[in-house]
């Protein structure tokens, strides 16, 4: 493959502002405009990264979110994010890009030796092996092979996640033809309209497909329509994703921002949803299907159209109908040597110019090693090239129609499955109702929203060609010779299919959950169709016998961040807090959450059981206050824990004139035995008038599963009762009477580390290896005996 | 035809091309009438029908399943397996159920990867390491490998864990069983399907039960899709539908059906190595083999059968998620899916005689059924074989309830729902 | 996210509500009452797969209802304050 940029051309990319990436260490030149895979293709890169299982190097596949093959970890001047799609993530200076699944690099991956093994392992090989000696020894190994993209563990998060809750009238998903149409329509019967697309640029294949609308080029018309839509002060988000809809029909949305924010969430309540998702080419089935170089054909086109990128010079186009046609024809016009191969023998369109036309052959194979050099024909004709495009037929994007328990019906003609039987609120119009040309889209678009009122705009009409749907279905064929690829990602060929079905994995989802078909990151938006019609050939059953896996949120991979927005922190849990909590941290209290509250588990950073202790005995020696009412201070008595562990007292210094200690207290203070500190302990020259803050042991907090805490905060929380009672008889009367504060846990959150048997639980603690003698018992296993 | 999964017949295979294997597990038609009908192609009901064959020598045995095997809870759930409970009666059950599963891959000859990395139960305030410290020590008196673990040997399991002074939940310390972990749960229904299948047990999917044959006060049999079928003793372990059937063969449980969520991300490379849970956010969470970050968290709030995800408890989930690990907010999730589970009162499952007699009950496990397979298996197998209770299911009887011996597992181990 | 409709408030979200149960479910009255009668009330469920009859409180307003929806579309079908007026 020799792709490389035009010197002119690309509607997308701006060539003022050029940008510059690494990929793999290399540089990537780019323009602004450009996606990561825009930009590798015109920097003639072919190998892009390594499959999962066997390491086979992997290409660019295609130009959107259905992309199976091209994903890179990203970092440098953007936040760190592993698996990116390097087909929908915008080219930006100073981003660094990075192959995933290969070591050192993708062109030169040193597990690139398990595909020679392949015959070994197979599709759920690991069920089969692995048991002798024993799963753990070999584990260790397989786990270090597996998983994509690495995780940065320097990793800090930008910012929260925004989260936007939204209500409109008509939510549309797709702004391609019917998207834009439909939201044209309901704009003018004086709806609210939201419109999303996924893409940079909204339009979908109005960008690179030609046709022509209402007498203008189409891309102009689109253009227009979008200019219409926000001067009517409708919402419209391009690269924004509908991953999701949920119950009562809650659309959750995810919006990528180009600057370095994290994406944001929406939650969208629409009164009525047009899906407007288009359509997914689909792979045709040939030996090494995978190599690098062989790309969806209508991708092609969209990088020629865009970005200018051609994606070959000697290109052979395999199709079985009638799309490919026009890609064909405008690589031919943009310089390359395009051979066209279609399955069909009759019934297709008029061959283009330049392009030389093959009937009624498919693809045998691909040659190449790391990326593709040619392909042989089922005759056996070998055609040299640098670039394999293949349309094997559109797979609707039913995904949110079937998330939303719409029921699926098959389609012969065109060889898919559309949507049945309409769901409450939920239309479907454009490609993903199986209408292909523009006038069939319109139409679609019209009725879509038909029902939600009159309307003053006048439908569009397709004044141009209009595309045709001819199409010859392509399956993936049992018994077919050579590696033939169906799951790029997870390595699925068409023997692993054969080999579940041999061994009664004939369930779709057992298919799918035995040969991991359609698991990957991109959830099998290529793979899906072609495995389950494959699974339907070997069992000799119809396609829609063989039915579909439950479609399931989201429809795209959506960042883990956007659904937890703003709940970090306290804003996840909230946690209660003391009136006088800056006191205590002026203090150098240390918290903790008891039960809810955040209060303090005692004073002074460094080891938390040495404060504590040090603690108790400056407790046990408060100052002069409290001193003049210890008769026992000449004793000269040890501190001993059992003693500290009585005092159901914090302490806080507060400056000694402006404070002075109630008489209540030092009633307490002295009943609960305060001793003097003993003398050599430290801050004694400093030594100021200490405020005892007393426990609230009351049945309120009590029964309210609150901790004890400081009086202070209690007296803001019950005052009127603190007033009736008085302080001391308060305290009295209510000393701990639950079983839960009397028993088992007495002084828990009061300051003193808990114990068991008298020791810390720091102390308790067992260590080493379990014992399985003690484990395996063998006598409960007997009375299991049958006999 | 290739038999015995090894090494060797791998080898002996891939230079074959493969061909060679025969089904993992046949697929009959219903005879009229079976020693034993085992409602529910789950991992309990294809575990109930081995250990039937295999321990007691029954092998007239189907399984019926209403869709595909292991297409309910069983390819749902998070995959842990562990055995940390509080009360007696409950570690014998899991005991027995976790001794079972290190034993399981040689014992169906089918690699159901019980992967023993451990998981930490995590404290996140010295009263809760008190309370830590009473359940590891009555775990330890009944002879559970649990340790209560210090904040740096939380630090050395799981050393991505958001250790920073300002964290939401710090760590005190936690709750360790070494030997628990997590294994692959489709190969779990899939080994007992191809053990018991190869022990003459007759597994037919696409089989619903339509009405059960009652015939002088007792059981004798279901209608299904597939027609009448027979049998002298039925057993049902249909997680998620008990209620259903129940009301079917007219009676009540203590049941109430609620949705659990899971989700995964997309894989990366092995960042997280043990099953981390904790009780200040509900959210529990693992790392699979193939990478993917497995999530659990709390039930949804609402009493529901619908199979699919919804936002506000995926939200709630994910946000403590990054609470405890905010280096995962560079991930993205992948998928989204839920389970119908049974919560039971008291959180214990349901093992005995249904109100119909000959009609034997496996329900009630809540969000923890996975873990409790093989036992789940070898006692209702004994019950279906001898009638009779064995030691650790009696206690789990559905008489509990009016006797008022409930085993409230949700108070005593602090568990997630 | 499900809408419930609260007989006072309008339809609000799920979040906002709280599940008291099934509806019907009456207390049995008198001392004598045999032990199995108190277990069928406090612990046996109808927990019925399609349309349900429940008793919920909608925990902003503090209001309890009664609602009938479908537990498997989740569709409501109605809700009904408890003593019978302000449906909505």
């Amino acid at each position: 493959m020799t792709a490389s940029r035009l010197a002119t051309g690309g509607s997308a990319i701006d060539r003022s502002r050029a940008i510059r990436f690494s990929f793999d260490g290399a540089t990537v030149h780019g323009f602004a405009g450009d996606t990561i895979a825009s930009a590798l293709l015109a920097g003639n890169v072919a190998v892009v990264g390594r499959s999962f299982k066997y390491h086979r190097p992997r290409g660019i596949w295609g130009a959107g979110v259905e992309e199976p093959n091209a994903l890179v970890d990203i970092g440098g001047s953007v936040p760190a994010t592993p698996n990116t799609r390097a087909t929908t993530e915008p080219a930006r200076d100073g981003l660094v890009a990075k192959s995933v699944n290969a070591t050192p690099s993708a062109l030169a991956d040193r597990n690139a030796f398990l595909d020679r093994f392949s015959r070994f392992i197979p599709a759920a090989f690991y069920y089969k092996t692995f048991m002798w000696p024993d799963w753990h020894m070999f584990e260790p190994r397989i786990r270090a092979m597996a998983g994509l993209g690495k995780v940065d563990t320097d990793w800090t998060s930008p910012s929260t996640a925004d989260q936007i809750n939204h209500h409109c009238d008509l939510l549309v998903v797709g702004a391609g033809p019917a998207g834009l149409a439909a939201a044209k329509l309901a704009s003018g019967a004086g709806l609210s309209v939201t419109l999303v697309d996924d893409q940079l640029r909204p339009g979908g294949s109005l960008g690179h497909r030609t046709s022509e609308i209402d007498g203008r080029p189409a891309a102009v018309w689109s253009e227009e329509t979008v200019a219409e839509l926000a001067a009517a002060s409708h919402l419209i988000l391009p690269s924004t994703t509908a991953f999701g809809i949920y119950d009562h029909n809650l659309v959750g949305l995810n919006q990528r921002h180009r600057d370095g924010r994290p994406d944001t969430l929406w939650r969208v309540r629409p009164r009525q949803i047009v899906l407007a998702t288009g359509a997914i080419e689909r792979p045709l089935p040939f030996a090494n299907n995978d190599l690098p170089g062989i790309m969806s054909a209508d991708a092609a086109l969209a990088y020629l159209r865009r970005h200018a990128v051609l994606v070959g010079r000697r290109i052979v186009v395999a199709t079985n109908n009638d799309n490919a046609y026009e890609v064909a024809e405008a690589l031919a016009e943009a310089g390359a040597e395009v051979t066209l191969v279609d399955l069909r023998r009759d019934g297709t369109p008029a061959t283009p110019a330049n392009v030389r036309l093959v009937k009624g052959r498919a693809l045998a194979s691909a040659n190449g090693k790391l990326r593709v050099e040619g392909v042989t024909l089922d005759d056996g004709t070998r055609v040299d090239a640098d670039c394999v495009l293949v349309s094997g037929g559109w797979t609707p994007t039913i995904h949110l129609f079937g998330q939303a328990k719409g029921k699926l019906a098959w389609s012969e003609a065109r060889a898919a499955f559309l949507p049945g039987d309409p769901v409450d609120g939920i239309a479907v119009a454009g490609a993903a109702a199986g209408a292909v040309s523009l006038s069939e889209v319109f139409a679609g678009a019209g009725k879509a929203v038909a029902s939600l009122g009159q309307t003053t705009t006048a439908v569009p009409r397709s004044t141009g060609a209009e595309a045709t749907g001819g199409i010859l279905a392509a399956w993936p064929m049992p018994g077919s010779k050579g590696r033939i690829w169906i799951d790029y990602q997870n390595d699925v060929t068409v023997k692993d299919v054969e080999l579940a079905a041999r061994e009664n994995f004939v369930s779709v989802e057992h298919l799918k959950r035995y040969t991991t078909l359609g698991m990957a990151t991109d959830q099998g938006k290529t793979s899906n169709l072609p495995g389950l019609a494959l699974m339907a050939g070997i069992t000799g059953r119809t396609v829609p016998e063989v039915g579909t896996t439950t479609y399931r949120p989201p429809f795209t991979p959506v960042p883990l961040a956007s659904f937890a927005g703003a709940r970090v922190g306290e804003l996840m849990a909230p946690v209660r807090r003391l009136p006088l909590e800056s006191v205590h941290r002026a203090n150098g209290a240390v918290f903790q959450e008891y039960g809810g509250w955040l209060r303090p588990a005692h004073y002074g950073g460094g080891d938390a059981e040495r404060s504590i202790a040090d603690e108790a005995r400056r407790g046990a020696s408060v100052g002069r206050a409290v001193r003049r009412f210890d008769s026992r201070q000449d004793r000269g008595d040890r501190t001993k824990g059992g003693r500290i562990r009585r005092f159901h007292l914090l302490q806080h210094h507060v400056d000694a004139e402006a404070r002075p200690l109630p008489l209540w207290l030092h009633a307490v203070g002295k009943w609960r035995g305060l001793r003097r500190r003993r003398a050599g302990a430290p801050g004694r020259a400093s030594f100021r008038r200490v405020v005892l803050v007393l426990a609230c042991h009351c049945r309120a907090c009590a029964a309210g599963g609150m901790a004890p805490g400081p009086l202070r905060a209690w007296r803001r929380l019950h005052p009127q009762r603190h007033r009736r009672n008085g302080d001391a008889d308060r305290f009295g009367a209510e000393r701990p009477e639950t079983a839960r504060n009397a028993g088992s846990r007495p002084l828990a959150g009061r300051c003193r580390p808990p114990a068991y048997g008298g020791r810390p639980w720091h102390l308790c603690r067992r260590r080493g290896p379990h014992r399985p003698r003690q484990l395996h018992r063998r006598q409960e296993l007997r009375n299991l005996d049958p006999g | 035809m290739t038999r015995i999964y090894s090494a060797l017949s791998l080898f002996k295979e891939g230079l074959a091309g493969q061909t060679g294997w025969q089904p993992a597990w046949r697929s009959p038609e219903p005879k009229p009438s079976y020693d034993v009908i085992v409602i529910g192609g789950g991992g309990h009901g294809l575990a109930t029908a081995y250990y039937l064959a295999k321990n007691h020598n029954i092998t007239g045995v189907a399984v019926l399943e209403k869709g595909w095997i292991g297409g309910g809870n069983t390819g749902r759930n998070t995959t842990v397996v562990r055995s940390n409970y509080y009360y007696p009666e409950s570690v014998e059950l899991y005991s027995l159920a976790h001794r079972l599963y290190e034993g399981l891959s040689r014992d169906l000859n089918y690699n159901v990867m019980l992967s023993q990395r451990g998981m930490v139960n995590l404290c996140h305030s010295t009263a809760e390491m008190e309370v830590g410290a009473r359940t590891v020590n009555a775990m330890q008196i009944n002879g559970i490998d649990a340790e209560l673990f210090s904040p740096e040997d939380v630090r050395r399991v799981a050393p991505i864990y958001n250790f920073s002074a300002d964290a939401r939940f710090p760590v005190f310390g936690g709750i360790w069983q070494g030997r628990a972990g997590t294994a692959r749960h489709d190969a779990v229904a899939w080994g007992y399907a191809r053990a018991a299948s190869r022990l003459g047990v007759d597994i037919i999917q696409n089989c619903e039960i339509t009405d059960f044959i009652i015939e002088g006060g007792r059981c004798r049999g279901v209608q299904t899709t597939r027609g009448a079928i027979r049998a002298g003793r039925i057993g049902m372990a249909v997680a998620g539908h008990s209620s259903v059937l129940a009301a079917k063969a007219g009676f009540r449980l203590p049941i109430n059906s609620y949705a659990l969520q899971a989700c995964v991300s997309e894989p990366v490379k092995p960042i997280l190595d043990t099953v981390v849970l904790s009780p200040g956010t509900g959210v529990y969470v693992s790392q699979s083999d193939k990478g993917e970050i497995v999530i659990g968290g709390g039930l949804d709030r609402i009493p529901s059968y619908a199979q699919r995800g919804n936002l506000p408890t995926l939200e709630t989930v994910i946000a403590g998620l990054l609470e405890m690990f905010p280096i995962f907010g560079q991930l993205k999730l992948m998928r989204q899916w839920a389970g119908i589970v049974d919560v039971v009162p008291d959180s214990s499952p349901i093992i005995g005689e249904s109100p119909l007699p000959g009609l034997f009950l496996n329900c009630g496990w809540g969000t923890g059924g996975f873990k409790a397979i093989p036992a789940g298996g070898t006692l209702l197998a004994q019950l279906l074989a001898t009638g009779k209770h064995n030691d650790i299911s009696r206690p789990f009887d559905l008489d509990r309830f009016a006797s008022g011996r409930l085993i409230d597992e949700a108070a005593g181990s602090g568990i997630a729902h | 996210m499900q809408l419930f409709p609260c007989p006072f408030c309008g339809p609000r979200d799920e979040t906002e509500f709280h599940y008291g149960g099934d509806a019907g479910n009456a207390r049995p009255d008198g001392a004598g009452m045999p032990i199995d009668r108190w277990a069928d009330y406090l612990y046996l469920r109808t927990n019925p797969k399609g349309t349900a009859r429940e008793i919920w409180v909608h925990m902003n307003c503090g209001e309890f209802f009664v609602m009938e929806r479908d537990t498997v579309t989740h569709t409501v079908l109605s809700s009904t304050a408890l003593g019978g007026e302000h449906a909505a």
